[in-house]
């Protein structure tokens, strides 16, 4: 018996079909090697100057030494300070879960011509730098600032907020907002009404409807958002060092202080790329929930 | 398939030369370009001289005092590039002989350090005209000396009583959650600390009695500041009674209409000096030396000293307007203490170490 020679059409096809499937590597040069320059050097300069021997008042000399890892691994004081860091990043990053979700969902089921203004007023703290906005948070949360006032009137407070976590977590949380609900609008903007309309038909209460049909349906969006959410506050430099002050210290602001007031670029990079890699670790956690949770992935 | 391992083998190939290229280890990142850049470094073809400065109200009294009068009579035009001091020294080690930077201003000590590190053009004194009339204490071995004096103190409200008097009033209980505490990376903090361990049965080589009294400052204070601004805004608001801070920012908040006053504490204080340096490898030595002269120069003294409350550095010129108030007489210069600030710098990583856990809440 011959064996079955595909016909030289369908090879055409198949060949065709593989081609197509070819991403354009001409077309990614230019950003790739612009990406490259800035980004990939620079970030491969920080691992090898996170292995330099720093020089108390002096710059750091080029060589290898482990010390800067053991500085930043075995050190109690600094692991507090990588813990408090992850601690407000998970606790920001829920916080704006909690409240975007509602937004977003808001915004999605509102009359189509008041979706635009709606998106435009979450957008427009983007409009102004997060400098100025933890500004604005210093002057509220102060010891007679607005908000400080308005919590001690209902009996929650008695201090200032500032430099505290709870001040901290409040301005976080008010930076990163509007990137949550744009990244739980895009999501939520696909769950098709219909669905939502077919389980009411079926008798589930609008509570039901939420849990059992839309945030299942929204969890690729929440695990997205959540984890951009997560990234950005825990390598969040500014508010931290504007709202939590020197006593509550994060890894930004950790950095900043090694780098600029004592040129200890080599303790500087390590704590970077922990950071990173702490960071890098989280992601690949979240993605790998995320293929899990997603709905239609194979069990 | 020969496509997928020759773009992965093309990948790898990238990542080893981004790791050799940073390995080669250039600490010479370029900056911007020096202005007036036609390598011959003569006086008559520099056209534009890049000094750092600190902004602000500081800054209006220098243009005042100096920058313009410069720019009148020698017709070479001052860029300023604003920039605190631990910045401006970080930048310099960077991207060091090509910061672009001509002249270097330092307000916290650093040019011993950036001295010792070769950043700054050494200055024989023979060219300065006003050199012989500056006070001993302000004077570099072999560079610029300081142009203005700064004296350490509290600045407190007006409307405190009693008024606090040195450095025992700052863990005083009569002024609990008032008080307001410089950042490490200010050199105000290290002469607290220093000026803590001596009162204490310490000195500069034991610290430790410091760090415990320290402890109970911070016990007794409102907050820890990192920035000038911010302590304004404590003392403004009335939210602290008192900082440890300078006579030029008390003469500052004074002229702002803040109600302040400026006491130097009667266990004694410290002075710092304000300095304007060339940095190593400007192209317009000459003319950053002459800027250099004429800020040392008596009228400009006199002028900068009324405007922004720093002390003159030469010995001929007087304060005379609201400033003498807040500006250290002669004989309170005699009395005030200057840092070691190689001995600072050699130890500020451990001490800074120290003093972050001492702080942390």
């Amino acid at each position: 018996m011959q064996p079955l020679e595909p016909s030289a059409p369908a090879t055409a096809a198949a060949a065709a079909r593989e081609g197509a499937r070819r991403p354009p590597w001409k077309l990614l040069w230019p950003v790739g090697g612009l990406y490259g320059v800035q980004f990939v050097v620079p970030l491969a300069f920080l691992v090898v100057m996170s292995f330099w021997i720093p020089v108390a008042g002096g710059s750091p000399h080029a060589g290898f030494t482990l010390d800067n890892y053991r500085d930043v691994l075995g050190d109690g004081f600094t692991l507090g300070i990588f813990r408090r860091t992850l601690t407000m990043g998970v606790a920001t990053s829920l916080l704006c879960l909690a409240l975007g979700f509602p937004v977003a969902y808001g915004i999605v089921r509102a009359p189509r011509r008041l979706r635009t203004p709606l998106l435009l007023l979450v957008l427009m703290p983007f409009l102004v730098s997060a400098v100025i906005r933890s500004f604005g948070w210093m002057v509220l949360l102060a010891d007679n600032g607005v908000a400080t006032r308005l919590l001690r009137s209902l009996g929650l407070v008695d201090r200032g907020l500032m430099y505290t976590m709870t001040g901290l977590l409040i301005a976080m949380t008010h930076v990163f907002l509007p990137i949550m609900i744009l990244v739980l609008y895009g999501v939520l903007e696909r769950v098709d009404l219909r669905l939502e309309e077919a389980a009411a038909n079926l008798g589930a209460s609008r509570l039901q409807t939420f849990l059992f049909v839309v945030f299942p349906l929204a969890l690729p969006g929440v695990l997205a958002g959540t984890l951009l959410v997560l990234t950005l506050s825990m390598s969040s430099f500014v508010t931290p060092a504007m709202i939590a002050g020197p006593r509550l210290r994060v890894v930004a602001t950790e950095i900043y202080d090694q780098a600029v007031n004592l040129i200890n670029w080599p303790l500087a990079a390590a704590m970077a790329i922990v950071l990173m890699a702490l960071i890098l670790a989280l992601s690949a956690l979240f993605t790998r929930v995320l293929m899990r949770a997603a709905p239609g992935a194979r069990r | 398939m020969r496509a997928a391992t020759l773009g992965r083998a093309a990948a790898l190939l990238g990542a080893v030369c981004a790791v050799g290229l940073a390995g080669c280890g250039s600490s010479d990142d370029g900056g911007a370009s020096t202005a007036a850049g036609d390598g011959g470094g003569s006086a008559s073809k520099t056209r534009e001289l890049v000094v750092t400065s600190y902004g602000g109200d500081f800054e209006r009294a220098q243009k005042r005092a100096l920058f313009d009068r410069f720019e009148r009579e020698t017709g070479v035009r001052v860029k300023l590039v604003t920039m605190y001091s631990a910045d401006a020294l970080a930048k310099l080690t960077a991207a060091r002989g090509s910061s672009g930077i001509d002249v270097v201003q330092f307000s916290g000590g650093q040019e011993v350090q950036a001295a010792d590190d070769g950043l700054l053009a050494r200055i024989d004194p023979a060219d300065l005209t006003n050199v012989d009339d500056v006070h001993e204490k302000a004077l570099h071995d072999g560079y610029a000396p300081a142009f203005a004096f700064d004296t350490t103190g509290i600045i407190h409200r007006s409307d405190v009583e009693p008024a606090p008097t040195g450095w025992a009033s700052l863990s005083d209980p009569q002024y609990e959650g008032r008080v307001a505490i410089p950042d490490i990376n200010t050199t105000f903090a290290v002469q607290t600390l220093l000026k803590l361990a001596s009162m204490n049965g310490g000195g500069p080589d034991d610290v430790a009695p410091g760090f415990d009294a320290l402890g109970k400052v911070v016990a007794n204070s409102h907050s820890v500041f990192r920035d000038a601004p911010t302590m304004v805004q404590l003392l403004s608001n009335d939210e602290a009674d008192m900082a440890i801070y300078d006579s030029g920012y008390a003469f500052l908040m004074h002229q702002q209409g803040i109600p302040v006053d400026f006491t130097i504490p009667e266990e004694g204080s410290f002075l710092t000096k304000l300095t304007m340096n060339v940095v190593e490898g400007s192209e317009n030595e000459e003319m950053a030396r002459k800027l250099i002269d004429m800020a040392l120069d008596p009228e400009v003294q006199q002028s900068f000293a009324d405007d922004a409350g720093y002390g003159p550095t030469n010995v001929t010129a007087r304060v005379t307007g609201p400033a003498a108030r807040f500006v250290a007489s002669p004989e309170q210069l005699d009395q005030l203490e200057s840092l070691d600030e190689a001995f600072v710098a050699r130890n500020r990583p451990a001490w800074t170490a120290e003093w972050n856990r001492v702080i942390a809440k």
